[in-house]
């Protein structure tokens, strides 16, 4: 006897769904055969081109190569096949790869093989094209290739409302014009993640600072933005900014948790013999862990008058409170080791314990 | 019913594998796009880079600790450390640890966070090359608590968590940390990594050389199983932010949230996921925006099993670790407070992944039994499980295609050709022994089996007696989810009280069900008379009650222990909720056959709310007594429900029997069995039937509608839907365009009327007087209730009468479409198809365009069952109750209101001051006063003349007593009657009668009167009378409903020259005018709006399942002929076939059809 729901998915279902699955598999394996024989086919093709790449390559990295009319008959073979897309795009990402690992003239030989090759032309159509991973890979080349007339295309996109593009055209100003790139800081509308911090402290590191930054500062430690406050709080800590000490201490009053607590790093870099007081005012007011970012602040920067403040710590109720007060004090005072001592013996186990830590600690730093 | 489950989770299996297969391809080409600009290897180096904290716990690695502490010592990012936790090794490990890296005792002051075994030490290292390094030893307890104690050890803001063993690539650290810094508006609690298998691989100094498919063929199909579990599930989780699991192999954290919530549990075996879901469970409490996310790169390699031993203690423990956490977590499941985690993500979980291995397992064992005992056949079993594996192969060559596209770790043809080998392979040997370890799984939940080795240094049962300093998740978590102590005898013992308390509830649930059943019975025989039911059908009531109950009962365990798995108290409320409904449901649905004699299945949804409401409110079964017992029943129910059961006591082995008897009955469907026995009498046998099971089944099947199917290669497959044999007419029909009108044919030409006629000057008028309820069971000679229609009777004597004549369907939304067009049911009936009617031709609609005028009459609203719309389409004038003035007819009385119209006497009064017209007409009149409730305005008149015609009819004190219990009925009847002779006497005195054809006959049989048979309910008279009649005859051959039109209309094409089409889509092919007992149509019966199983052909009826034989008085006998049976089928589902093409282009004739008749 058949069952009620055989019936609902007839035979004739069956072997429709069956014959559909089976056309779909073997799809997806024609598929799948077609694929790896076509990145065969490409890894050929990019053997072929960079075979012809790789001498010229060879020939900026050694120094052996000065300019287009010179270059041997590889120049020419390469010229002959830059008729193709899919080859021009080749030589720029392999001209990419090696001026990242480039600098002084080699840099600039590969730059100038760029524009010789006219390779800007794709580059600039790239930057033009509607689809954000192929306007960001336009940017990309751009900055890379040191096109600094492109500065204004690149402007247009600091603000994009595409995180890809603005990230990288805010890069790419940095990386061609180095702290004045930080412009976009002024109107930047959108948030800078912590990644594209990372990122603008990597491209700053290799480029002078020439008194830039200073100028703007001030006005970025008071921005709208969170995260433009909190970059300039960096750049104030990474620059030693000293004398912005006054504003980044106002920022310790910052309603947001993260930039109190970046203030707090970046006092610790640019501190002077007020500042661990002031850290002591607002210590009771803070949460947990901006306490203890406290604690081991005055650590490296406290002075005597901190000490009655230490004691009371060490007397808190919380373990964490103790030992971070405890290594202030150590740090702070020599008496302070001593102290904890006798506090150890005389108390519990938990002060003998923090007592053994903190020795401990010192002598294996 | 335990089908529909497996189908209804298949099929959300299937959507949910495509939904996953899609969101993972958008997750992975948005990732891949966004992260092909990043240069992780410059930035990778940088000293801005935020700090992480390394955990890798470690027991027993003492041969490859060093290598390992090297490789995650070099990893390639500027600010890390590295914690390795010596879980109490019984090994070397910490001697080699110390030795190679210079370790001394920190004397490491552990503020405990998050409470852990005793630490014994923390060792730094005196070399300041090893800085990065600390090195915990600790008394064993388990890898959750092992990573527990190094997190309160960790000094960096972010968490990575790693099997020491694991493989990582240089730059895996940057890339798992990335997620955390790129969000601004939302808090990344977590990121996960795709673990990739190592087996094979050729790994030097703690670094991953080349990679290579394993070799070994276990290995082999996990390195398939990771690929579609990373590339695809994970994936797709990701881009829904509904990840519940991050490998517990490579996972990074935030730290501050991962104490918050109290670190990894111990007392899982599923910590990895258990802490996820906290996580996720903590952040939505706080209601602060998170997101837990995942990165699709290969970073991360593990040697997984290559024995199969170790493989199923792996899949047992993943098993067990996926129940705990969803034990534990039992809050989250549909709970929107949760949003995607308890919407989404857990209940995927639980289906999917907890229950898959289930729902497989007893699926397959379940198609397998059926095989085996022949409910399916073989092929049937192979074609689905052939259709299953295809799915699979499906989804794993997508995952293949996906990771060829994206990462393509095994670059060489001949690894992607043995990846696909391992995708067709993994069903017969890989995926058996999972699922069956799964299945141990569940068994090492109950039997309190801890599965493998490792299980003996989680150390369950000690606790840390180191006092906790700061708070433990136990103090954070809400107090229903406090960590316990997950003990396998407190599952066993609570599945035990489960099982009783469902078995105490349901033996609750029996006795009031059979009470019911009880009072069914005696309420029948008591209206019906002892005598007239034998033991049998009481016994056969019982036997088909108790396989019911049993079987739905069998249904209500399963719900239950599912629920009981979330939460015992509302399982409890469902179980209580549900079994009450049964019983009201049973005790409603008795009471309803009681009243009208006939059961009440899918045809419920085939009304609309109004209709139903008017039917229920002029049936005057709502009143305040009834609603008040109504109220008093349901908190009788259940109160008992609730209370009766507390005074049940079973203990825990007959619990379990019982259970066991009730999943069996509902696995094997045992109603089907019983219902399978059956008694002659109709009524009897309707009595029989369980009516919530009858209501359930029927309502499953108005749902979910078969597809009408035949198997052209059968020999009794009879290529339409007639016989070869030769007395069967319906063969003959020329079909003309079967695929775009699948009813269309040419006009058979035979005039069978003509030969009876006179012919008058002008065309005749039609007056076709369609009787509600008209049953031949008490009309004209041979009625075995006795004749109660006198007027109709005589009529007949001067009439060509056919008294073996049936309707086309068993309620009156049929007659209008059969009579008037012989049109097909489409899907509830033609008229329900509203608008959507398709254009067809009519007796109206021939007519008029032959200048006559047509007239519908109805007493009640022509609203019901769409008559006035089908009238409307045919061009036809309408009267209903509407159009009846007030002052000069009288409504029938109402009850609550509600009154289905004017009564037949002033129906016919109304037609008669509407005939006055110089072209001919057709006039349709439809009654309406033998409908229930059965009540008329001269009620006492008509019930004496009830009892003056028993006397007449010479019935004797026992039969008039059965009668009596039909009075209201008999006495509707002899009104009709009287009703149709007041008409006739008037009617006769006008000009028009001497030129007008009278055709009277029943919309179906009144059913409130208990039936004989399942013929008897279409069973009605056909009388054709005309003073311009030749001669009168009887005819004893059947015909139907469908066969008046084309009869008539070839009469009058014959006889007048009336224009009529030569195409056309009639069922019926004319009236059969033999004398004799013969049946040469072949056509459905519909008796109500949802159901299409009853059909005649030749001297058969096929009802359901079951087939008749159909003797010249219109008796049934049941008989078995397995052949005939399936021709009668075969020639329904040809029906079916094309009326179901009818629904799909709702055309029945071509528009140029259409326009040349007009």
């Amino acid at each position: 006897m058949q069952y009620v729901f055989l019936k609902i998915i007839t035979p004739a279902t069956i072997n429709t769904a069956t014959i559909i699955l089976l056309s779909l598999l073997l799809i997806l394996l024609l598929f799948a055969f077609l694929i790896l024989n076509n990145s065969k086919q490409i890894f050929i093709r990019k053997k072929k081109l960079s075979t012809l790449t790789e001498n010229l390559i060879a020939g900026i990295v050694i120094g052996t190569w000065d300019n287009w009319e010179e270059d041997n008959s590889s120049i020419i073979r390469l010229k002959k096949i830059l008729h193709k897309k899919d080859a021009r795009n080749y030589v720029i990402n392999q001209l990419e790869a090696t001026i990242n690992n480039l600098s002084g003239a080699a840099k600039q030989k590969v730059q100038l093989l760029y524009n010789q090759l006219n390779l800007k032309q794709d580059s600039l159509k790239k930057i033009h094209s509607r689809k954000w991973n192929i306007k960001t890979k336009g940017i990309i080349e751009l900055y890379t290739f040191g096109q600094t007339d492109m500065i204004h295309e690149l402007y247009k996109n600091v603000d994009s409302h595409n995180e890809i593009i603005r990230m990288e055209a805010q890069i790419g100003i940095i990386n061609l014009l180095g702290f004045k790139g930080l412009n976009f800081l002024d109107s930047l509308t959108y948030p800078l993640t912590e990644w594209q911090q990372l990122k603008i402290l990597e491209q700053l590191a290799a480029h002078t600072e020439d008194g830039q930054l200073s100028d703007n500062l001030s006005k970025w430690l008071l921005s709208a933005n969170d995260s433009v406050v909190l970059i300039a709080l960096r750049f104030a800590e990474i620059f030693q900014k000293l004398h912005f000490h006054n504003e980044v201490l106002h920022c310790l009053t910052h309603t947001n948790a993260r930039i109190r607590s970046q203030a707090i790093e970046t006092l610790l870099h640019i501190a002077n013999e007020t500042t661990a007081n002031e850290l002591v005012n607002i210590y009771n007011e803070e949460i947990f862990s901006i306490k203890i970012q406290i604690l081991k602040a005055i650590s490296a920067i406290g002075n005597k008058d901190q000490f009655d403040f230490l004691l009371t710590q060490l007397s808190n109720e919380n373990d964490m409170i103790k030992l971070y007060a405890a290594r202030a004090l150590t740090h702070c005072f020599k008496t302070g080791l001593t102290i904890l001592e006798e506090k150890g013996k005389a108390l519990n186990t938990v002060y003998e314990k923090i007592y053994l830590h903190i020795k401990k600690e010192m002598l294996l730093n | 019913m335990v089908q529909y489950v497996i189908f209804i989770y298949s099929i959300l299996l299937i959507i949910t594998y495509f939904a996953i297969s899609f969101f993972a391809i958008l997750e992975i080409k948005s990732y891949l796009q966004k992260n092909k600009f990043t240069n992780y290897t410059l930035l990778a180096a940088s000293k801005y880079t935020p700090s992480i904290s390394i955990l890798a716990p470690a027991y027993n690695e003492g041969q490859t600790i060093i290598e390992n502490a090297r490789s995650l010592l070099s990893l390639y990012y500027s600010n890390f450390e590295v914690i390795i936790i010596n879980d109490g090794s019984k090994d070397d490990s910490l001697q080699k640890l110390i030795q190679e890296f210079e370790l001394e005792n920190a004397n490491y002051f552990i503020n405990y966070q998050i409470n852990t075994k005793e630490v014994k030490a923390v060792y730094k290292s005196k070399n300041p090359i090893y800085k990065k390094l600390i090195v915990i030893d600790k008394v064993n307890g388990g890898k959750a608590d092992a990573l527990n104690t190094g997190i309160n050890i960790a000094s960096n803001k972010y968490l990575v968590c790693i099997d020491v063993d694991c493989v990582l690539e240089n730059d895996a650290l940057l890339k798992m940390i990335k997620p955390f810094l790129e969000q601004t508006d939302k808090r990344v609690i977590a990121t996960g990594g795709v673990v990739r298998v190592a087996n094979s691989c050729i790994i030097e100094h703690g670094r991953l050389v080349k990679v290579n498919l394993p070799t070994n063929f276990l290995a082999r199909m996990q390195s398939l199983e990771y690929i579609r579990a990373f590339i695809l599930g994970r994936m797709a989780w990701s881009h829904l932010n509904g990840l519940l699991l991050i490998s517990g192999a490579f996972g990074a954290f935030d730290k501050e949230i991962v104490i918050a919530c109290g670190g990894y549990n111990p007392n899982t075996v599923g910590e990895d996921m258990e802490l996820v879901v906290r996580m996720r469970r903590y952040m939505e409490e706080k209601k602060e925006k998170y997101v837990v996310s995942f990165i699709p790169d290969p970073l991360c390699w593990t040697e997984v099993p290559s024995s199969s031993e170790i493989l199923k203690r792996q899949r047992n423990r993943w098993l067990r670790g996926t129940f705990e956490t969803l034990k534990l977590h039992k809050k989250l499941f549909f709970n929107p407070a949760y949003h995607i985690t308890g919407l989404l993500s857990y209940p995927y979980w639980f289906l999917f992944e907890l229950c898959a291995p289930l729902v497989e397992f007893f699926g397959l064992a379940f198609f397998l039994l059926s095989a085996l005992t022949g409910l399916i056949e073989w092929n049937t079993f192979f074609t689905y499980l052939f259709l299953i594996i295809l799915l699979g192969y499906l989804y794993s060559i997508f995952a293949i295609c996906l990771e060829i596209i994206t990462y393509n770790q095994y670059r060489r043809q001949s690894d992607i050709v043995q990846l696909i080998i391992a995708a067709l392979l993994e069903p017969f040997y890989f995926h058996p022994l999972v699922v069956w370890s799964s299945i141990k799984g569940f068994g090492s939940l109950i039997t309190r089996n801890k599965g493998w080795g490792e299980m003996t240094r989680v150390g369950f049962t000690t606790q840390n007696k180191t006092q906790p300093i700061a708070q433990t998740f136990t103090e954070l978590l809400p107090v229903e989810t406090k960590r316990k102590r997950l003990s396998i005898t407190t599952i066993f013992f609570n599945l035990t009280a489960s099982a009783k308390q469902f078995i105490s509830i349901t033996i609750t649930l029996f006795l009031l069900l059979l009470a019911s059943r009880l009072v069914e019975l005696i309420q029948n025989s008591v209206h019906n008379g002892f005598s007239n039911f034998t033991v049998k059908t009481y016994t056969l009531s019982v036997i088909k009650d108790i396989s019911f109950y049993t079987q739905i009962a069998g249904a209500f365990c399963i719900l239950f222990f599912l629920l009981a798995f979330i939460h015992k108290t509302i399982a409890k409320i469902i179980l209580l909720i549900c079994a009450s409904s049964l019983v009201i449901l049973q005790l409603a649905l008795s009471q309803y056959f009681l009243r009208t004699s006939v059961l009440l299945g899918s045809d419920l949804w085939g009304y609309s709310y109004q209709e139903i409401l008017q039917t229920i409110g002029s049936s005057g079964i709502f009143n305040i007594k009834i609603i008040l017992l109504a109220v008093l029943i349901i908190t009788a129910t259940v109160t008992a429900l609730i209370f009766i059961p507390k005074l049940i006591k079973c203990n825990g082995i007959t619990s379990y029997i019982i259970v066991s008897i009730f999943l069996l009955s509902f696995l094997f469907n045992t109603s089907q069995y019983t219902n399978q026995i059956q008694l002659q009498q109709e009524f009897s046998n309707n009595l029989t039937i369980n009516k919530p099971y009858y209501f359930i089944t029927t309502s499953i099947q108005h749902f979910f509608p078969s597809t009408p199917y035949n198997d052209i290669y059968a020999d009794t497959y009879i290529g339409d839907y007639g016989s070869d044999n030769e007395k069967n007419v319906t063969t003959s029909i020329n079909y003309i365009d079967e695929k775009k009108f699948p009813f269309l044919h040419t006009m058979d030409s035979t005039d069978v009327l003509s030969n009876f006629f006179n012919s008058s000057a002008k065309p005749p008028n039609i007056v076709i007087i369609l009787v509600e309820g008209l049953g031949r069971a008490f009309s004209n000679k041979g009625a075995y209730l006795g004749s109660f229609t006198p007027f109709i009777d005589s009529l007949s004597e001067k009439s060509l009468y056919w008294e073996n004549f049936l309707s086309e369907g068993g309620r009156t939304f049929a007659v209008l479409p059969s009579v008037t067009a012989s049109l097909p049911f489409a899907k509830n009936g033609f008229c329900e198809l509203g608008n959507l009617m398709p254009q067809h031709f009519s007796l109206m609609s021939i007519l008029n365009n032959n200048n006559y005028t047509s007239n519908f009459y109805y007493g009640g609203n022509a609203d019901f069952d769409n008559m006035h719309l089908f009238m409307q389409k045919n061009k036809t004038n309408v009267h209903d109750e509407q159009s009846f003035s007030s002052s000069l007819y009288k409504k029938m009385p109402a009850t609550n209101g509600f009154t289905w119209g004017y009564g037949d006497k002033d129906l016919f009064k109304k037609i008669l001051s509407e005939t006055t017209t110089e072209l001919p007409f057709i006039d349709i009149a439809l009654t309406v006063s033998t409908h229930d409730p059965f009540i008329i305005n001269e009620e006492d008149k008509y019930l004496q003349k009830f009892e003056q015609r028993m006397n007449e009819l010479g019935l004797d004190e026992t039969q008039k007593k059965e009668h009596r219990n039909y009075e209201k009925n008999y006495a509707t009847i002899l009104y009709m009657d009287d009703a149709i002779k007041y008409f006739f006497n008037l009617y006769s005195k006008t000009k028009e009668f001497n030129n007008t054809i009278f055709i009277i006959t029943g919309d179906h049989r009144m059913p409130e009167i208990p039936m004989s048979s399942k013929i008897d309910r279409y069973h009605v008279p056909l009388i054709i009378y005309s003073p311009l009649l030749k001669r009168t005859a009887k005819f004893s051959s059947v015909s139907t409903h469908f066969d008046i039109t084309p009869s008539l209309l070839m009469l009058l094409h014959n006889t007048y020259h009336l224009k009529i089409p030569t195409t056309v889509s009639w069922m019926g092919t004319g009236l059969d005018t033999v004398r004799s007992f013969r049946n040469i149509h072949a056509y459905p019966l519909m008796q109500t709006k949802t159901e299409i199983n009853d059909f005649i052909m030749e001297d058969y009826m096929l009802s359901g399942n079951n087939l008749y034989a159909i003797s010249n008085n219109m008796d049934i006998s049941l008989i078995q002929n397995d052949s005939k049976k399936q021709q009668l089928n075969n020639a329904l589902n040809k029906f079916k076939y094309k009326n179901n093409q009818l629904l799909s282009n709702y055309k029945l004739l071509p528009d140029s059809l259409l326009k040349n008749s007009n």
